[in-house]
C-alpha cells in the first residue's frame, strides 16, 4: 500500500471545551468537526460534517446550582459549629476544611452555569461531553457557526425562522425520529404530591422546633426523631420520583437541598452532643441556637416549596387547557 | 448527476430533555429560553440543513441502451461518475463522496491493504481509532520495575513509524520515552553492578 502524502494531512483547530480533565475533545477540520475520545492508549474519532449539522442544542442544567448549594451548606454548617463552639483547637482544622470546601465553591461559581450540549444531524443526536458550562458553549457556538455558515450558506435569522415555520405548517415535525443515538426518554407529568407532603412536614418540623421546651421533653424528643425520619424518607422518595418528570428545576433542587439540610442538621446535633467540642455550659446554648437555625431553614424551605408547587400546578392546569403546538 | 432524488422534509431541533420540537421563534437566540413542553432552558443554534431534512437517497438508473456507460460493480446500472482513485465507472449507489472526491467502495479499504494507487490519501478521513504507542512506551519508561525499559525499547523499535494520534505529529513522547528508558536501564545496571567494584 503506498504511503500517504504528508501534504494531505488534515489541519485541525481545537474548539473550546478541551480541558485537561476532559476525556473527549473537539476539533474543527476543513469540512467537519472531529470528536476525539480518549480511552487509555486508544483514541477514537467521530466526525460530523459541517454540511450535515442541523443544530447545536445547549440545555442548561442544575448541576452547578446543586453543587453550590451543597458546598455552601457544608461551609455554613462548619462555620456555625466553629462560631458556636469556639474552642481554639478547632480553628486550624476548621480553616483547612473551609478552604477545601470554599475553593471548589469559588471555582464552581466562577466557571458559570452547567449545561449539556448536543450536536444534531438528520440521523444522529450526539452529546458533546467536553462542553459542560454555558460560557464554554457560547464560545463553541461562536467558533463553529461561521464555519457552518460557510459550508451551508448564510441565511438571515428571520428568513430561516419563517421558512422553517412554513415547512412545519405543511408537514408538522414529529419530534426526534426513532433510533436516534442518545434520544432522550419521554418526560412524564408529575403532580408533586410527595413534594407537597415533604413541604408540609418541613413546616410542621419548623413549628415544633420553635415550640421546643414548652411541653414534655421526652415526648418532644420522640416526636422530633419521628419527624426527622419522615422528612428524610419523603425527601429521598421525592428525589427518586422527580427523575424524568416535568417538575421545575427549583422544586427538584429543593428536594436534594432538603436531604443536604437533614444530613447537616444530623451532623450538627451529633456534634453538639459531643463533650469534646462543646463545654457543658455552652451545650444548651448551642442546642437552642441550632433549634432556631433549623426552624428558620425548615420554615423557609417549606414555604418556598409550597409556593413553587402552587405556581407549577397553576401553570400545568393552564397548559392542560391549551396544549402547546409546535411552531405556534 | 442523473439520479432520482426523494423529496425531503424540514426537520426540527429537539429539546434534549423531553424530545419535543423546539419552535422556530426560539432558535438562534443569544440566551437560553424555556422549552414549551418541559420548561428546560434551551439555547439552540439551528442551521439551514434543518430545512432540507435527511439527505435523500439516490437511486441508480437502469441502462437505457447498451451503448451507455455502465457501472463497474453493477453492469445493469447507468454510470454517473468515475472513481477518483481507480478510474472505474460508478453508478449512484457505488459513488461515495469523501472530502470532495468520488470513490468506489473498493478504494475505501485501506486497512485491508487492497486499496489502489491514490486511495490512501483518504485514510485520515476514515480513521476511527488509533493506538497511541508513544504514550504506552512513555508509561512503561516511567514505571520503575526493571524490565519495563526493555518493553519501551521494544515498542520504540517496533512502532516508531506507526502513525500516532490523528492530531499529533511530533516524536517528543517517543524521544522522551527512549531517553527515560535508557536512563532507567543505566541506573539499574549501576545499582546491580555497584557491589562488584
Amino acid at each position: 500500500m503506498p504511503e500517504p502524502d504528508p501534504s494531505d494531512e488534515i489541519v485541525y483547530r481545537p474548539l473550546p471545551g478541551n480541558g485537561l480533565s476532559s476525556w473527549t475533545s473537539l476539533f474543527l477540520g476543513p469540512d467537519h468537526v472531529l470528536m476525539r475520545i480518549r480511552a487509555g492508549w486508544n483514541e477514537e474519532y467521530r466526525r460530523f460534517y459541517l454540511r450535515d449539522l442541523q443544530a447545536v442544542v445547549v440545555r442548561q442544567t442544575a448541576r452547578s446550582l446543586v453543587w453550590t448549594i451543597v458546598l455552601a451548606c457544608l461551609l455554613a454548617a462548619v462555620a456555625i459549629l466553629v462560631v458556636m463552639a469556639r474552642p481554639p483547637s478547632l480553628i486550624p482544622p476548621a480553616v483547612i476544611f473551609l478552604t477545601v470546601l470554599g475553593l471548589p465553591l469559588l471555582v464552581n461559581i466562577v466557571r458559570g452555569t452547567t449545561c449539556e450540549c448536543h450536536l444534531q444531524t438528520a440521523v444522529r443526536l450526539q452529546r458533546l461531553p467536553s462542553i459542560r458550562r454555558m460560557p464554554t458553549a457560547r464560545k463553541f457556538l461562536a467558533a463553529l457557526s461561521p464555519a457552518v455558515a460557510e459550508a451551508q450558506g448564510r441565511m438571515p435569522t428571520e428568513e430561516f425562522r419563517g421558512r422553517l415555520a412554513d415547512a412545519w405548517r405543511e408537514t408538522p415535525p414529529a419530534g426526534p425520529p426513532p433510533g436516534l443515538i442518545g434520544a432522550p426518554a419521554r418526560i412524564r407529568h408529575e403532580e408533586g404530591s410527595v413534594h407537597l407532603a415533604l413541604r408540609v412536614v418541613l413546616l410542621v418540623g419548623a413549628g415544633m422546633n420553635l415550640l421546643a421546651g414548652l411541653g414534655d421533653e421526652a415526648a418532644w424528643v420522640v416526636l422530633s426523631v419521628l419527624l426527622f425520619l419522615t422528612q428524610l424518607i419523603l425527601a429521598i422518595v421525592a428525589a427518586v420520583r422527580q427523575a424524568g418528570t416535568d417538575l421545575p428545576t427549583g422544586l427538584r433542587v429543593t428536594a436534594w437541598l432538603t436531604i443536604a439540610y437533614l444530613v447537616v442538621l444530623y451532623l450538627l446535633f451529633a456534634a453538639s452532643g459531643l463533650g469534646g467540642i462543646f463545654t457543658p455550659a455552652r451545650r444548651g446554648v448551642a442546642s437552642e441556637d441550632l433549634m432556631l437555625v433549623s426552624a428558620v431553614w425548615a420554615g423557609a424551605m417549606g414555604l418556598a416549596g409550597c409556593l413553587q408547587l402552587a405556581v407549577f400546578r397553576g401553570k400545568s392546569r393552564r397548559r392542560g387547557r391549551r396544549p402547546p403546538t409546535p411552531g405556534s | 448527476m442523473a439520479a432520482e432524488t426523494n423529496a425531503t422534509t424540514a426537520q426540527a431541533a429537539c429539546c434534549t430533555r423531553c424530545g419535543a420540537p423546539v419552535p422556530p421563534e426560539l432558535l438562534n437566540r443569544d440566551r437560553p429560553l424555556p422549552c414549551p413542553a418541559c420548561q428546560a432552558q434551551l439555547m439552540v443554534a439551528a442551521y439551514p440543513a434543518l430545512l432540507t431534512g435527511p439527505a435523500a437517497a439516490e437511486r441508480p438508473r437502469e441502462l437505457a441502451d447498451e451503448d451507455e456507460a455502465s457501472c463497474f460493480y453493477h453492469p445493469g446500472k447507468q454510470a454517473v461518475v468515475h472513481c477518483d482513485a481507480c478510474g472505474r465507472f460508478l453508478c449512484a449507489l457505488c459513488d461515495i463522496q469523501l472530502g470532495g472526491r468520488h470513490l468506489c467502495p473498493n478504494c475505501l479499504k485501506p486497512a485491508a491493504g487492497t486499496a489502489p494507487e491514490g486511495a490512501p490519501t483518504a485514510a485520515s478521513e476514515l480513521d476511527r481509532r488509533r493506538v497511541l504507542y508513544d504514550r504506552m512506551a512513555l508509561m512503561y519508561a516511567i514505571l520503575p520495575l526493571g524490565f519495563t525499559p526493555l518493553i519501551t525499547l521494544y515498542l520504540a523499535v517496533r512502532y516508531w513509524s506507526a502513525p500516532g494520534g490523528l492530531l499529533r505529529g511530533s516524536k517528543v513522547r517517543w524521544i522522551a520515552a527512549v531517553l527515560i528508558a535508557l536512563a532507567q536501564l543505566f541506573l539499574w545496571y549501576a545499582l546491580i553492578f555497584s557491589d562488584w567494584f
